[in-house]
């Protein structure tokens, strides 16, 4: 009790000090108690995490949405996104509807991918999503493989009554589910009526048409590379290995993606027999969120729910309207102007920014790169992701403590020997303020700023939103 | 400030000469190219177009069957598993690349191919890569990884910039032994190299011949050309000369370069107040300032 209520009373004042700190008051109780983690989660059921490289806060958001509409009450979650075990404590401390001895509350909590041991024991989880792994913050893993070794030792220690929740798109996953001895469910983009063939033609077929695939992950099987087929959903989609054969695992849930329009509206559909049983008919929802990357998390925000006992029905139209997390290509209006905040933290998330900066059309894009241990120390990451679609647009301006490094990556972003950067203006400005209102004036009314920023980067650009009035506050 | 146009440089006497080729073959981007290692080659190929020299690329993947005859070879890093793949193709191109290397072509292999391209790389518990042996280096897998920002200071003259800086991020788990032949190519200012013995890569060329058969193994990835553009003029003239073309390379306009490359030195160098605690303290302190940036 006294650790719960000295950590409450330090959010309190880091609060009032102007601080976020969402991991504080976690960290405080954990020197006072360090049972209190096991304590306060003991209140909670069924516990859903959600781990994965790109896309835990979104989906994390959704699954808590579904809940929510489902359920009659919002469940504990770490909507901040802070995944690492601190950041959890503090959550459930901040949270009064947990409680020694009350009734158990549901909880949806993303854990930070070599967080996920340390918390396993304490959590308990019934349901774990895990939605990809990709390459991101290698100073901190070292490599994929390193996190995926751990994940084998960490989901060794679930629950017997626990059940996965995977992406069957990426192979690495697939790895995993066969080394694990749970109930698997998976989701993954549906295969759009191709008629069944041999992994070697599919693979020879999509070789054809797919740009050149690096970085692409070994086949569960043989461990030589597969090949992903050319309608892919940020950076993953359905698979074949043209060595031994393998081809995808059947689905539990498979999603596809519909038109999306400027507002970043786009319509998805969901087939597979998790959600036939309770129709036969392809189901549609129409979510505020842009990018094929939310297809993936909605159909994994779905498959959670559904393992919980929600019905398909419920859990798609709860879906409707959805809206995206803090800073995944969250619309803020300011005057009459909007603003796109869009966190870049790795390659498949480089990717998925520039995917929707195609859609959305911005007269300006505003690039925070920024180094500290939360954005991640080596940005060389910027260089491994295309970036000729931002090319079109008109006024490019890069900030942050690393933004040498990112006037760098679009200098040398050309064919020719004349740089792409003489035709049009990339500007420097270290000072975020002085950047973003720049960048800002460039607008025109009814236009759109994007922002694509690391995660700290992002955070100052939200407080200066946050400080005109513009932005609702950051969710706590 | 404003970027000015790199290609504004005088390329005249570049024109005038008749247009210079350079081949620059990128091996196992499937593979290798886990660091932003592409831009190691956007830089050479731009810098090099920007002195009117025409650029071939040629990209040899993991199951290409022969190795391009090439005036300069670049490989990138990746993981461990990566790594043994690489070995096996290696085994049907090695001989050819060290061919290549005899005849002059110039070599940059970055962290996870500097360790392919040396002698052998022992993974401790696992099992020992064999190398083809164009860079004489031995590497050992330590249990610490050896992670952060690098500054160190090039030894050769023959860059004619003996004590230049040059930056660059380092992420490695391999402890790598040069040669009794073989110089390094940097002595460490802040970071780790090649095992926390001072040195930093390596550097090779055959006797009298300038930069002809010029190589360079590092583990500075980032990557490593954009911001240092001095390293990469000099690979680029080196490919150069394996042909016997002129190496002069005009100017360019690098301002941008040299900022990003001396805000990370001024960065590295500059202590925070956390430094001048005692460590036991420090240690208390600081997860608590990752977490909320004080």
């Amino acid at each position: 009790v006294l650790a719960t209520e000295a950590a409450r009373v330090v959010g309190t004042l880091a609060r009032l000090t102007g601080h976020r700190g969402t991991a504080l008051p976690g960290m405080v109780a954990e020197r006072i108690d360090p049972t209190i983690l096991t304590e306060l989660a003991a209140g909670l059921d069924p516990v859903i995490v959600v781990l994965g490289t790109n896309g835990k806060t979104t989906t994390t958001r959704l699954i808590a949405t579904i809940l929510e509409q489902v359920q009659g009450a919002a469940p504990v979650t770490n909507r901040s996104g802070a995944n690492l075990r601190q950041g959890i404590a503090s959550a459930l401390i901040n949270d009064p509807s947990v409680r020694r001895g009350g009734p158990r509350v549901p909880a949806v909590l993303e854990v930070d991918e070599l967080a996920f041991g340390g918390v396993v024991a304490a959590l308990r989880p019934r349901v774990v999503v895990i939605l990809n792994l990709l390459r991101d913050q290698l100073d901190r893993y070292g490599e994929i493989d390193r996190v995926e070794r751990r994940w084998r030792q960490d989901f060794a220690r679930l629950p017997t009554t626990a059940v996965l929740v995977a992406c069957a798109d990426d192979p690495r996953l697939e790895s995993l589910a066969r080394a694990v001895d749970r109930p698997v469910l998976r989701f993954g983009l549906a295969a759009s009526g191709r008629p069944p063939a041999d992994a070697r033609s599919l693979a020879d077929a999509w070789a054809a048409d797919a740009p050149s695939q690096l970085d692409v992950p070994g086949c569960p099987s043989c461990g030589e590379r597969v090949v992903f087929s050319p309608e892919s959903c940020g950076g993953l989609a359905d698979w074949a290995c043209p060595s031994c054969g393998t081809i995808r695992a059947e689905l539990d849930l498979g999603v596809t993606v519909g038109p999306a329009d400027a507002s970043g509206t786009q319509a998805l559909s969901f087939v597979g027999r998790a959600v036939e049983a309770d129709s036969p008919h392809p189901r549609s929802v129409s979510i505020g969120l842009s990018g094929s990357a939310a297809a993936h998390d909605a159909a994994a925000a779905i498959l959670a729910a559904l393992s919980i006992g929600v019905t398909p029905a419920a859990a798609i139209a709860a879906l409707d309207g959805a809206t995206p997390a803090f800073g995944r290509l969250e619309d803020v209006a300011i005057g009459d102007k909007h603003v796109v905040l869009t966190l870049a933290k790795n390659p498949a998330s480089l990717a998925q920014a520039t995917e929707a900066a195609v859609i959305r059309r911005p007269d300006a894009l505003l690039i925070g790169l920024s180094d500290k241990p939360a954005d991640g120390r080596d940005v060389s990451w910027i260089w491994d992701a295309a970036l000729e679609r931002l090319r079109s647009i008109p006024s490019v301006t890069v900030t942050g403590s690393r933004a040498d490094d990112m006037m760098l990556r679009f200098k040398y972003d050309t064919d020719d020997a004349v740089p792409a950067i003489v035709g049009r203006r990339v500007e420097i400005d270290r000072s975020v303020d002085r950047a973003f209102d720049a960048s800002l004036g460039r607008v025109r009314p009814g236009g759109t700023l994007m922002v694509l920023a690391t995660y700290t980067a992002l955070l100052g650009i939200r407080g200066l939103l946050e400080r005109r009035g513009a932005a609702p506050v950051l969710p706590r | 400030m404003t970027s000015a146009a790199m290609a504004a440089a005088d390329v005249g006497d570049d024109v005038a000469a008749g247009s210079r080729h350079l081949r620059i073959v990128h091996l196992f981007p499937d593979l290798l190219s886990v660091y932003g290692d592409a831009g190691n080659i956007q830089a050479l190929v731009v810098r090099s177009r920007a002195r009117g020299i025409v650029v071939e690329r040629a990209v040899v993947l993991a199951d290409t069957p022969r190795l391009p005859s090439g005036d300069l070879y670049v490989i990138g890093g990746g993981q461990d598993r990566d790594q043994m793949q690489v070995e096996r193709s290696l085994q049907r191109i090695g001989d050819a690349l060290t061919r290549e290397v005899g005849e002059g072509a110039a070599v940059l292999a970055v962290c996870g191919g500097y360790q392919s391209l040396g002698v052998e790389y022992r993974i401790l518990g696992e099992r020992t890569i064999r190398g083809p042996g164009v860079l004489d280096v031995r590497t050992v897998s330590g249990s610490k990884r050896l992670v952060g920002p690098v500054v160190a200071h090039l030894e050769d003259p023959i860059f004619g910039l003996p004590g230049r800086t040059i930056v660059g991020f380092e992420n490695h788990a391999g402890r790598t032994t040069i040669g009794p032949e073989s110089t390094a190519l940097a002595r460490v200012e802040i970071g780790h190299g090649n095992d926390d013995d001072g040195t930093e890569g390596v550097l090779e060329r055959p006797g009298a011949r300038g930069l002809q058969g010029l190589r360079i193994g590092t583990y500075l990835h980032g990557p490593l050309l954009p911001r240092n553009p001095h390293l990469g003029d000099v690979l680029i003239a080196a490919g150069l000369s394996r042909t016997g073309q002129p190496t002069n390379l005009a100017p360019l306009d690098d301002r941008d370069e040299w900022a990003a490359h001396d805000r990370q030195i001024e960065r590295c160098r500059k202590r925070t107040w956390t430094d001048r605690l005692p460590r036991r303290v420090r240690r208390m302190v600081e997860p608590a300032r990752n977490l909320i940036g004080f």
